[in-house]
C-alpha cells in the first residue's frame, strides 16, 4: 500500500513491489501522458518530477513514491491555462509527433524552476537526457528560451 | 520483472539484520537506476529487495580530519552540487557531474555506484585515484577497505552477503597537487566512457619534479584499475611532454579492454595512452597552479 | 535526351545542398561538426514553422546516421538492445545551423508547394564524409563515421607513407 500525491491529488494504491512508477502512473492512475520510450532510463519520455526533482519513472519503483509528491505533464496546466512552457512549445514549434513532448515539458519546467534564465549551455546540459527524433532540438531550445522570457516571476 | 519481497527498513541495524537473514538472496536498492534496469532485463532476480532509501544517517557529506566523508545514500547530484566537495575536491564533483544525465544523478547514489561494480562507471575511477576508503557494515561489525581493493570482477565487488556500503571517505589532496578526470566520449555526451582516466600529480618543492602521481583507469578492464607502472615512471622524475607520453604508453600495456558498442579493444588500448597523457597534462597544470597559489 | 521541367512534371520535387564544417582530432579520430549549412529548393511554404521543423529534424536524423547510429549484430542477432547501446543525437550534439531557402513557387503540391520532409536527411552523411576527407585526408565510406574508423584510417595512412 502506498500513499502518494500526484499533481496535487492524494492517492492510496495497492501496488505490487515490482510495479514501476511509470506503470503505476499510466495503469493504476490513468495518467498516460508519461511514455515508455526505452525502458532503461535513457530517452526521457517517462520524465516526471519526484518531490520536484526530475527522474526516469520507468526505472523507479512505484514504492519509491510512497509519502512523496509526483508531478506529471498532466499537472502542469492550471485549470484551462497552459503552463508557460507548454504554451511556448506550441508557439515555437518545440514538438512534432509529441511522443517525447511530455518528458520535454516536464524537464523544461523543472529547469526553469531551478534556473529561471538559463543560458543555452545550461539548457543543453539540463535537457541532455530528453531525446527527440522529430525536431532536431533547435526549436526545443527556442521554446525553452521563449518560456524563460515569459515565465511567471 | 519477477516478483520479490520488498523491505524498507528505517535504521541501519534493521537493514543489516534483514541482509543477514536473506544472505545472497537479497539485493540492496537505493536509487534503483542500476538494479531496476537489471531486474527488468532479468539479469538480477533477487528474492528480496531491501530499500535503504529511508535509513537515517547515511546521507551526510562532512569534513573530517583531512578528508571528506560521503554517506552511501548521497546522490550523484548532491555530490556534484555540494559546496564542500566543489571547494575541496573539485575533481570529484566534476566526476559526479559527468555521469549520465541529471535524471540518473537525482537517484543514483554514491554507495550504489560502488556496490554495482561496473567498470564503465565514472565515480569509482576518481575515487580510486584519490585513494578513497570504503566503509562497509554487517550485522555485528564493520570494516574499511581501499577502493583499489573493492572491485573483484565485472559487476562483482568485495562485498560479502550481508554487507552494506555505508560511506566513502576521500582524503583531501596534498599541497602542490593537481587532479583531473578525463572521460573520452566519441559517441554522445550521455554515454558511458570509452576510456576514462583520473589522475593526480604532486610536485616537489622545486616545482618541476613529480613527487607522486596517481593514475586510475575506467572502462578498460573488468574493474577500474590503478596503473602502478605508469605511476612509477613519474615518481621522482622531471616532468615534461615526453615523460607524460611515455606514461601513456606504459598504461596501454596494463589494460585489457573488451570489445563493445563504445569501441573495439584495440581502439580502447590506443585511447588509453592518449587519455592518460591528457589527464596527466591537465593534472600537472593544476598542480602548478596549486603550487603557485600556496606561494 | 530527357529533361525534367519542373513546371510540367509532377514527379520533380526539390533539390538540397549542404555544407558541413568539421574538425577532426588526429589523436583520437573524433569528428566534431562545427557548423552546418543547409540550402533547400522549395515551392510555396505553407507553414513556415512546420517547414523549418522538418528541415531541422531531418538534419539531425542525418547527423545521427552519419556519426553515431549503428545497429550491430553478433552471430545473426541484434546486439544493440536499447538506447543505452544504440546512440541517437542528443541536444548537445546539434551544430550551429544556417538554413538557406531558395523559393521557386512552381511545385506540384497544393498551393504550388514542393516536398521538404526528406530533403535534409540524405546529404548530411556525404557532406560530413567529404568534410572529414578535406580535414584530414581519409575517406570513410561506411557509416557511421566513428572516431575509431577515422583513427585507424589515419594510422593506416601514416603507416603507408
Amino acid at each position: 500500500m502506498i500513499r502518494l500525491t500526484v499533481n496535487g491529488q492524494a492517492h492510496e494504491l495497492d501496488v505490487p513491489s515490482y510495479r514501476t512508477l511509470l506503470d503505476c502512473l499510466r495503469y493504476d492512475l490513468g495518467l498516460t501522458g508519461s511514455k515508455e520510450g526505452c525502458g532503461v532510463g535513457v530517452c526521457g519520455a517517462c520524465t516526471v518530477l519526484l518531490d520536484g526533482k526530475m527522474i526516469s519513472s520507468c526505472i523507479a519503483l512505484a514504492v519509491f513514491a510512497d509519502g512523496r509528491e509526483v508531478t506529471t505533464v498532466e499537472g502542469l496546466a492550471e485549470d484551462e491555462r497552459l503552463h508557460p512552457v507548454q504554451q511556448a512549445f506550441m508557439d515555437a514549434g518545440g514538438f512534432q509527433c509529441g511522443i517525447c513532448t511530455p518528458g520535454q515539458v516536464v524537464a523544461a519546467k523543472a529547469l526553469l524552476d531551478a534556473i529561471p534564465h538559463p543560458s543555452e549551455a545550461e539548457i543543453k546540459e539540463w535537457m541532455l537526457g530528453n531525446l527527440c527524433r522529430c525536431t532536431g532540438y533547435y526549436k526545443i531550445v527556442e521554446s525553452i528560451q521563449a518560456a524563460a522570457g515569459q515565465a511567471r516571476a | 520483472m519477477i516478483a520479490f519481497d520488498y523491505r524498507a527498513p528505517r535504521s541501519l541495524d534493521e537493514t543489516l539484520a534483514i541482509l543477514q537473514e536473506y544472505g545472497d538472496e537479497a539485493r540492496v536498492i537505493a536509487g534503483g537506476t542500476a538494479l531496476v534496469t537489471m531486474m527488468r532485463q532479468r539479469l538480477a532476480q533477487p528474492a528480496c529487495v531491501v530499500s535503504v532509501r529511508g535509513v537515517a544517517g547515511l546521507g551526510r557529506i562532512e569534513a573530517t580530519n583531512g578528508s571528506i566523508r560521503i554517506g552511501a545514500l548521497v546522490t550523484h547530484r548532491e555530490a556534484e552540487c555540494s559546496p564542500l566537495i566543489q571547494e575541496r575536491l573539485p575533481v570529484l564533483a566534476e566526476t559526479f557531474r559527468r555521469v549520465g544525465t541529471i535524471r540518473i544523478r537525482h537517484m543514483a547514489t554514491v554507495g550504489g555506484a560502488l556496490a554495482h561494480a561496473d567498470p564503465n562507471q565514472d565515480p569509482p575511477v576518481t575515487l580510486m585515484a584519490l585513494d578513497a576508503g570504503v566503509e562497509v557494515q554487517r550485522a555485528g561489525g564493520g570494516r574499511e577497505l581501499p577502493v583499489a581493493e573493492f572491485f573483484r570482477d565485472y559487476y562483482e565487488s568485495a562485498l560479502e552477503p550481508g554487507e552494506l556500503v555505508t560511506a566513502v571517505t576521500v582524503p583531501l589532496l596534498p599541497a602542490a597537487t593537481g587532479a583531473s578526470y578525463v572521460k573520452f566520449l566519441p559517441r554522445t555526451a550521455d554515454d558511458y566512457a570509452t576510456v576514462a582516466v583520473a589522475a593526480t600529480v604532486t610536485l616537489e618543492p622545486d616545482g618541476e619534479h613529480c613527487r607522486e602521481a596517481r593514475i586510475a583507469l575506467g572502462s578498460v578492464a573488468t574493474t577500474p584499475l590503478r596503473e602502478r607502472a605508469a605511476e612509477a615512471l613519474l615518481s621522482g622524475a622531471r616532468l615534461g611532454e615526453r615523460l607524460l607520453k611515455a606514461a601513456g604508453s606504459a598504461a596501454k600495456t596494463a589494460v585489457d579492454p573488451l570489445d563493445d558498442h563504445r569501441g573495439s579493444a584495440a581502439y580502447k588500448r590506443e585511447m588509453t595512452a592518449v587519455m592518460v597523457e591528457r589527464a596527466l597534462t591537465q593534472a600537472w597544470a593544476e598542480a602548478r597552479r596549486a603550487a603557485r597559489a600556496s606561494g | 535526351m530527357h529533361f525534367y521541367d519542373a513546371k510540367s512534371h509532377a514527379a520533380v520535387t526539390s533539390f538540397t545542398a549542404q555544407v558541413a564544417e568539421v574538425a577532426v582530432d588526429p589523436a583520437t579520430g573524433q569528428v566534431t561538426v562545427l557548423r552546418f549549412t543547409t540550402a533547400h529548393d522549395v515551392g510555396t511554404i505553407i507553414n513556415p514553422l512546420g517547414h523549418q521543423g522538418q528541415i531541422e529534424g531531418g538534419l539531425i536524423q542525418g547527423l545521427g546516421f552519419a556519426l553515431m547510429e549503428e545497429l550491430q549484430t553478433a552471430e545473426g542477432r541484434i546486439s544493440t538492445l536499447s538506447l543505452g547501446d544504440f546512440k541517437l543525437p542528443t541536444i548537445r550534439d546539434i551544430p550551429p545551423l544556417t538554413t538557406v531557402i531558395v523559393e521557386d513557387a512552381v511545385g506540384p503540391g497544393p498551393f504550388r508547394a514542393k516536398a521538404i520532409g526528406e530533403g535534409s536527411i540524405s546529404p548530411v552523411a556525404p557532406a560530413i564524409a567529404n568534410a572529414v576527407a578535406d580535414a584530414c585526408g581519409v575517406r570513410i565510406v561506411d557509416l557511421p563515421i566513428t572516431a575509431e574508423k577515422v583513427y585507424f584510417a589515419l594510422q593506416d595512412r601514416k603507416g603507408r607513407s
